[in-house]
């Protein structure tokens, strides 16, 4: 398997008034192999939505080094940065506010194909993207209104997928929809990640679910790795005494036998 | 439900809520009936659209412009609520019947200490000096395991975290000692350690004061840890209805067997459960049984819209209750 | 979500009522007109012809409907093509202003601390000089008249609305989908023009026409000051100032000029507030 993401000492630091500074990431370094679902856990304040952001060119680091498919965003040539955003995409927490609401659906997803390198038909790329995440093809006449929450982040994923990156992040993707719903989006990302080969960066609150759907994981608490490895094992045998507390805290539903 | 406990705090009978659309009325909740007992806690669950947060505020009396009550019958603590006036409302919210909300930045306000709106909510029910009132206020933020009380009721609700203002909203809410507690989705807003501390402080006070709980949910594992009875709901109307134990050990309707299917922790590497479809809107809901659509046993009875059935212990509202189960 | 119930019947274009989409298309005939009586000096003789013989002749005289003036000119034709430069220059200015404050709000909000800095320094500086003042000064330098008053109101007037642009980039640019055309790769000038502008649009509406209304007034105390329209050029405050001198034995121009002018910014607050009041995004596309 080879390494997919290399982070090495990463730091983020805000510099709020008078002499306060807030470590949001502090010293974080990890690997991610191609190809598997790497988990990243942590509640509020851990620091996991500005490793994202730091990851997907949104927010400069302080210090400390990324290595993306061997191109370090942070130190790329304007070439290598063109391309750094076809290899990593996103899919965000809340489809309400991550698609223009005055934008139709088949512009939102164009906006991703016009970026993709392989010069095609557009109208053609859009109707493929949208049977990939389980869309009809009229649906690109439609606003986000008109759509579920559920329906709206399929949408994000055919957005990410146009440009037919090698990583994609996903920050909490099915924290904002309904319970029964969020299985018909997990598993899309799953089955994608299988048939296109994806690297999946599953970014979540959620240990359960992170268990079921990652190979690894790294639990993060203010800004830093408090625990990391196999996320089964984890969830039985916690080391730290913060992961112990999440493990606990965990609501699970309880089956019958 | 049938014979319903005349002396049970709150019953609610056939509730029907409905919104005036420009065409027409539409139907929010309907047929919705339950009772919450001193000391006993009754969990809401479903998703967007089922209609529990407006059942909730219908019990408040809060319901937002537009909705009102077409059909059926709340009592609180024996009377008709529709016998209520805004006078018997404002003596009985706070006092008897308290309720606390998802977004604690909104529900307090944030001009003021927290310490000194607890202070105005005592007072305006009770004819006590500030003195005395204060006193009970450092009471109550103890009771609510807010450390350091003293102190903290001179903060600001932006001060504290997320977890501290929840603990604060309750404080408030239980200030007047009321009997009943609704709580609408408190925890929903704050991270899973947060959230457990907090069940886990409204099961204590529930078992210490005796409250009735009315907690509002999609969550099913917060309702693992802390009710007695489950109500389901789904498009505005409840489905399935019994203790904890049975819910989870013997769910009957399908949508209940689809939620725990979803929420539950499976082994790694297997595909999540889930529900097809979406859940209908209000106006939109079809006229036989409304979960039908996305039901994997649907049939063609399913046309006809089904009734609650079953006992007092276990109520369902599906043709072939027990027929869907858990893989 | 609560919706209102049974609102009145008004017909509606693009969410707009017909009435507002009216009184915009009164206000754009207008401007027109105001940019004949500018643009077009072949036409000038129908306010500017001078008939000593008939001066101050009252309204409803004879072939003169709204009477003449001190100079025997038809008043009626006056005040129209006062009217139309008045708005004529309300819109020049306000579409400058708009123009101006959403580039530099957009770039004082989303392009980077600097760049707010800086810029919040500029329009500071802007926003507290006095607009008579920049028009005399620009008298002097381009000699008086309407280049000058639309200048100074323009140079002047932006700098209200960027803080406004400003303040809305600042709620926009948090948004996911800001966000996810970054991932994508597209530049910030891309994303504020396929992603910015288009949410800016209802509040640039309403501040535009808001901007004309104080533009007309400002334009008419300008011009009433000798520092706007040069006679023979027709101008409500030229009017206002020159029946001034007159008022014993006509009060028609001021009284009508006057008229006009409150009327006019009168019906474009209503309009402004109309618009805000339709284009509230609670009642837009958000479910």
């Amino acid at each position: 398997m080879t390494q997919a993401i290399e982070i090495s000492a990463l730091v983020k630091e805000y510099h709020l008034g008078r002499g306060h500074v807030l470590r949001a990431v502090d010293d974080v370094s990890f690997t991610v192999q191609a190809g598997e679902t790497f988990g990243i856990v942590g509640e509020s304040g851990s620091g996991k939505t500005t490793l994202a952001r730091m990851l997907l060119r949104l927010v400069r680091p302080t210090s400390g080094r990324m290595d993306v498919l061997g191109v370090d965003p942070w130190q790329a040539s304007r070439a290598e940065k063109t391309a750094y955003h076809r290899l990593m995409q996103v899919v965000f927490q809340d489809p309400y506010s991550s698609m223009n609401p005055r934008m139709r659906i088949g512009s939102i997803v164009a906006e991703g194909v016009r970026r993709s390198t392989a010069a095609r038909d557009t109208a053609a790329e859009i109707e493929r993207l949208l049977g990939l995440v389980g869309l009809p093809t009229r649906y690109a006449q439609l606003y986000p209104h008109q759509l579920s929450g559920g329906q709206r982040q399929r949408v994000a994923i055919a957005r990410a997928l146009a440009v037919q990156p090698k990583v994609l992040v996903a920050d909490e993707p099915v924290s904002a929809l309904d319970v029964s719903m969020r299985g018909q989006i997990l598993n899309l990302i799953a089955d994608l990640q299988r048939d296109l080969g994806l690297t999946v960066l599953f970014i979540s609150h959620d240990l359960g679910v992170v268990r079921q759907m990652c190979q690894r994981v790294i639990v993060m608490h203010q800004g830093r790795i408090v625990e990391q490895g196999d996320p089964s094992q984890i969830f039985t045998s916690p080391q730290q005494e913060y992961t112990r507390t999440l493990v606990a805290s965990t609501p699970v539903v309880p089956v019958a036998p | 439900m049938t014979a319903t406990a005349i002396d049970a705090p709150v019953v609610v009978e056939d509730l029907h809520l409905v919104r005036a659309t420009a065409r027409g009325t539409e139907d929010l909740v309907t047929g919705l009936s339950f009772e919450l007992a001193s000391g006993s806690a009754l969990a809401l669950v479903g998703e967007s659209g089922s209609g529990k947060s407006l059942s909730a505020l219908a019990l408040m009396g809060l319901l937002p412009a537009g909705v009102t009550v077409a059909g059926g019958r709340i009592s609180l603590f024996g009377r008709p609520s529709t016998d209520l006036t805004k006078r018997d409302w404002r003596r009985l919210r706070g006092t008897r019947l308290a309720m606390i909300f998802q977004d604690p930045m909104t529900s307090l306000d944030p001009c003021f200490k927290v310490g000194d709106q607890i202070v105005e909510a005592i007072c305006a029910h009770e004819d006590i000096p500030r003195a005395e009132a204060r006193t009970r206020a450092i009471d109550l933020l103890d009771q609510v395991k807010i450390a350091d009380a003293t102190r903290r009721i001179h903060a600001y609700p932006h001060e504290l975290s997320g977890g501290l203002r929840q603990r604060v909203m309750i404080a408030a809410a239980l200030a007047l000692r009321p009997e009943i507690l609704i709580a609408d989705e408190p925890t929903t807003a704050l991270d899973v350690t947060t959230q457990a501390a907090i069940v886990a402080l409204v099961d204590e006070l529930r078992r210490d004061l005796d409250l009735g709980v009315l907690w509002i949910t999609h969550d099913l594992g917060v309702v693992a840890q802390l009710a007695d009875r489950v109500a389901v709901l789904y498009a505005g109307e409840m489905v399935e209805c019994t203790t904890r134990e049975e819910i989870f050990r013997r769910p009957q309707h399908p949508y209940t067997v689809g939620l725990i299917d979803s929420a539950r922790v499976r082994e790694p590497g297997l595909p999540f459960g889930l529900i097809a479809g979406s859940v209908p809107e209000p106006g939109a809901w079809p006229q036989g049984c409304r979960f039908a659509p996305r039901c994997a046993i649907a049939a063609d009875e399913c046309q006809q819209h089904p009734a609650l059935s079953g006992q007092q212990v276990h109520e369902v509202r599906c043709h072939f209750p027990g027929k869907a189960v858990l893989q | 979500m609560a919706r209102a119930a049974r609102r009145p019947f008004v017909p509606r274009y693009l969410g707009v009522s017909v009435l507002l989409w009216g009184l915009l298309a009164i206000f754009g005939l207008l401007a027109v007109v105001g940019w004949i009586v500018l643009m077009v000096p072949s036409l000038s003789t129908v306010w500017t012809d001078q008939s000593l013989r008939s001066t101050f002749l009252p309204p409803f005289s004879e072939g003169y409907l709204l009477g003449t003036d001190n100079l025997g000119r038809n008043f009626a034709w006056r005040l129209t093509a006062g009217i139309g430069v008045s708005v004529f220059v309300g819109v020049l200015v306000a579409v400058i202003s708009v123009v101006l404050g959403l580039v530099i709000g957009i770039f004082a909000g989303y392009f980077g601390r600097a760049a707010d800095a800086g810029t919040n320094v500029v329009i500071d500086v802007t926003w507290a000089f006095p607009e008579i003042l920049l028009a005399i000064v620009l008298a002097g330098v381009l000699g008086p008249g309407l280049e000058a008053v639309i200048l100074a109101l323009s140079l002047t007037g932006w700098a209200a609305f960027a803080r406004i642009v400003r303040g809305e980039v600042l709620s926009l640019r948090e948004r996911d989908y800001v966000a996810a055309s970054r991932v994508l790769g597209y530049s910030k000038v891309t994303v504020s023009v396929r992603h910015l502008l288009p949410n800016l649009l209802p509040i640039t509406m309403v501040m535009a026409v808001y901007f004309m209304a104080v533009a007309i007034v400002a334009e008419a105390g300008l011009s009433f000051l000798g520092l706007g329209a040069q006679p023979p050029t027709p101008s409500l405050g030229g009017i206002l100032a020159q029946g001034r001198d007159y008022l014993n034995s006509s009060w028609w121009p001021v009284v009508l000029a006057g008229g006009a002018l409150s009327i006019m910014v009168l019906v474009l607050n209503y309009v402004s507030d109309g618009l805000r009041d339709h284009l509230d995004p609670r009642r837009g596309v958000r479910r």
